[in-house]
């Protein structure tokens, strides 16, 4: 009798899953109405940068997958968008068996991986994650055209333009004061680098691009507290949650919190460093409302 | 074997500690900027250039001193307890169990709980093997069994560090490998100094207060029995002694390699054989080698310095073949 009754069960089961599937399909058929033959409906996204962009340009019901790092509202500037979606560690394994038909990858993503994912016959874009915004415009539009959002890229960057204008005359009669990027272990950063153009912008001078450093550079303490600069931005790369480190142990140093007090102290979260993209112009509000 | 003249202690350790102060005032003019003595000796907190010299190298090249002692004591100490000339704190695993130890507390949030939770990391991992080597030693080791045991402790606690740094939330965590097995001073502020220094100041008194038992084993076991020593408890007393000033050094410099083997040899001669005034003059020596090797990183690499073991272990790498090489007909 109780094998009948499982057997009841199972029945019904199967049945409410006849319905599910047919249920799925219909919505699959209305899906596929409103989106145009060109929009891939299926997008999966294997890189931190590419995932945000697109969760700001794609409707979520067309994206299949985004990295673990999207949903970290530390280190995402999508986090909330990002929440529920099934995510991947940037590896071939998470994405195949959700069927993308697009897969979109940064340029530092494995190559192997990628050339491996083509030869299974999936669509792989590789795109240039841009390191500054004069590459970010160009980077969106692209961006757009590949998941069949180019109207919406393009009011994306009018956005952001609209956006830098207001702080560019906003800044423009203030003094243009020091200020310096320091990281854990010593590191700063100088010319041709997302965290320069948010300090230009915001309407400061950068000591390390005016010391010749282009790109990630080392600064010791005693360089640093010789240059005397009046505003620090402190670039933490990781929060409170990642515990410590040796390189987290070297923003604590007694000199460096005697500059912490003289200078004007700014923490910049990774969610509006490490992308590039309309996070950099929250992030130069946020330097700018400082002031 | 070269004869060198015994000097005595009186004129042994000026000589030791003239070194060290030169070694000392060279070292604190090393670094990026070209300091300001006067500014930095008269407005030592309101200028920058006080605070490049108090805050900033002052307190680094004092850890090297600290370190220094730590290592050439530990090394000299345990060469006379193990009656063996290719001991060393690093050789034998105790410094990479103790730089287990301090990762074990630093990279998963204890180090944070107090001010003296790091240095006891560090001093934990440093005892277990310490006795680890003393079990070793204690069946009538040979020299060889020891630096063999010692080799496969390293490999194994090594590979211990590397998984810890692995499993760490931290993004540097995995770079900072090197600096583990490696040693570095760079960056270490007073607050690192503080943290140790009181752990190693216990660990040398201790190891100090084993010199006239040292003496006396170097005649051998049984005269050191018939001389009053109760081998046992002053074995204990050097156990302690090494834990307490290698894991507070090495929690707070990583590995630093080949010091605790090199001083005690090249100062034996020195004073006749005397396992306890080589104590006194490898505390100072090991103290004199650090300051050189901290003065060669900063010159070799102003910017991103090279780790301290690197220069160690390019002096004392050669040096322990030398040692292997001289002393082959005793090891096989």
């Amino acid at each position: 009798m109780i094998a009948a009754f499982a057997d009841g069960v199972a029945d019904m089961g199967l049945r409410v899953g006849y319905i599910v599937v047919a249920l799925l399909a219909l919505a699959a058929v209305d899906a596929a109405a409103v989106a145009t033959a060109a929009q891939p409906r299926r997008i999966a996204s294997l890189n931190l940068c590419t995932d945000q962009l697109l969760l700001m340009l794609v409707p979520r019901s067309r994206i299949v997958s985004v990295t673990d790092w999207a949903v970290r509202p530390e280190s995402s500037y999508m986090a909330k968008a990002a929440r529920g979606l099934p995510l991947n560690r940037g590896l071939a394994e998470g994405v195949l068996p959700l069927d993308p038909d697009l897969i979109i990858a940064g340029q530092f993503n494995d190559a192997a991986m990628l050339a491996l994912l083509r030869r299974l016959g999936y669509r792989v874009e590789v795109v240039s994650v841009p390191r500054n915004l004069n590459e970010a415009r160009a980077y969106i539009l692209h961006f757009g055209e590949l998941v069949g959002e180019p109207e919406a890229a393009r009011a994306l960057v009018r956005d952001m333009d609209e956006r830098l204008a207001r702080i560019a005359r906003r800044v423009r009669d203030l003094p243009a004061p020091l200020a310096a990027v320091y990281a854990p272990n010593g590191v700063t950063v100088g010319r041709d680098t997302v965290l320069d153009d948010i300090l230009t912008h915001a309407g400061f001078r950068n000591l390390a691009a005016e010391q010749g450093v282009v790109g990630y550079g080392q600064f010791s303490l005693e360089q640093l507290l010789a240059a005397q600069p009046q505003w620090l931005v402190l670039d933490v790369t990781a929060d409170d949650a990642a515990g410590d480190s040796i390189a987290h142990r070297y923003l604590e140093h007694p000199a460096l919190q005697a500059l912490v007090r003289r200078a004007q102290v700014v923490v910049m979260p990774p969610r509006l460093s490490e992308c590039v993209g309309p996070m950099t112009v929250a992030a130069i509000e946020m330097l700018v409302a400082r002031r | 074997m070269k004869a060198t003249r015994v000097l005595p202690d009186r004129a042994l350790l000026p000589l030791l500690l003239a070194a060290l102060l030169v070694c000392f005032v060279i070292a604190l003019q090393q670094g990026p900027v070209a300091l300001d003595w006067r500014q930095a000796l008269t407005e030592p907190r309101a200028s920058i250039h006080g605070v490049i010299l108090w805050q900033v190298r002052l307190p680094r090249e004092l850890l090297a001193i600290a370190v220094g002692i730590t290592l050439g004591l530990s090394g000299a100490a345990l060469q006379g307890l193990l009656r063996n000339p290719l001991a060393g704190p690093d050789l034998v695993g105790v410094t990479n169990c103790a730089a287990l130890g301090a990762v074990l507390t630093l990279y998963f949030g204890l180090a944070g709980l107090a001010w003296f939770a790091l240095p006891l990391g560090g001093m934990v991992g440093a005892l277990v093997a310490v006795l680890l080597v003393f079990a070793l030693a204690g069946k009538q080791a040979g020299v060889l069994t020891l630096i063999l045991a010692g080799m496969a402790i390293n490999a194994i606690v090594s590979s211990l560090i590397a998984l810890a740094l692995n499993y760490s939330p931290n993004p540097f965590a995995m770079s900072e490998i090197v600096y583990w097995l490696l040693g570095s001073i760079a960056n270490r502020s007073s607050a690192d100094l503080l943290a140790a220094l009181p752990f190693m100041l216990a660990g040398w008194l201790t190891l100090l207060s084993c010199g006239r038992f040292l003496d006396a084993l170097s005649l051998g076991e049984q005269t050191a029995q018939s001389l009053g020593f109760a081998g046992h408890r002053m074995r204990w007393r050097a156990v302690i002694g090494v834990a307490l000033c290698v894991g507070a050094a090495v929690a707070v410099s990583g590995n630093i390699g080949f010091i605790g083997l090199v001083v005690p040899h090249l100062l034996r001669p020195w004073v006749g054989y005397e396992p306890r005034r080589l104590l006194w003059s490898s505390a100072l020596g090991g103290a004199v080698l650090l300051l050189a090797a901290d003065i060669a990183v900063q010159r070799l690499s102003p910017t991103n310095e090279l780790k301290l073991g690197v220069i160690t272990a390019l002096i004392g790498g050669p040096f322990f073949l030398h040692l292997i090489y001289r002393n082959r007909n005793a090891l096989t």
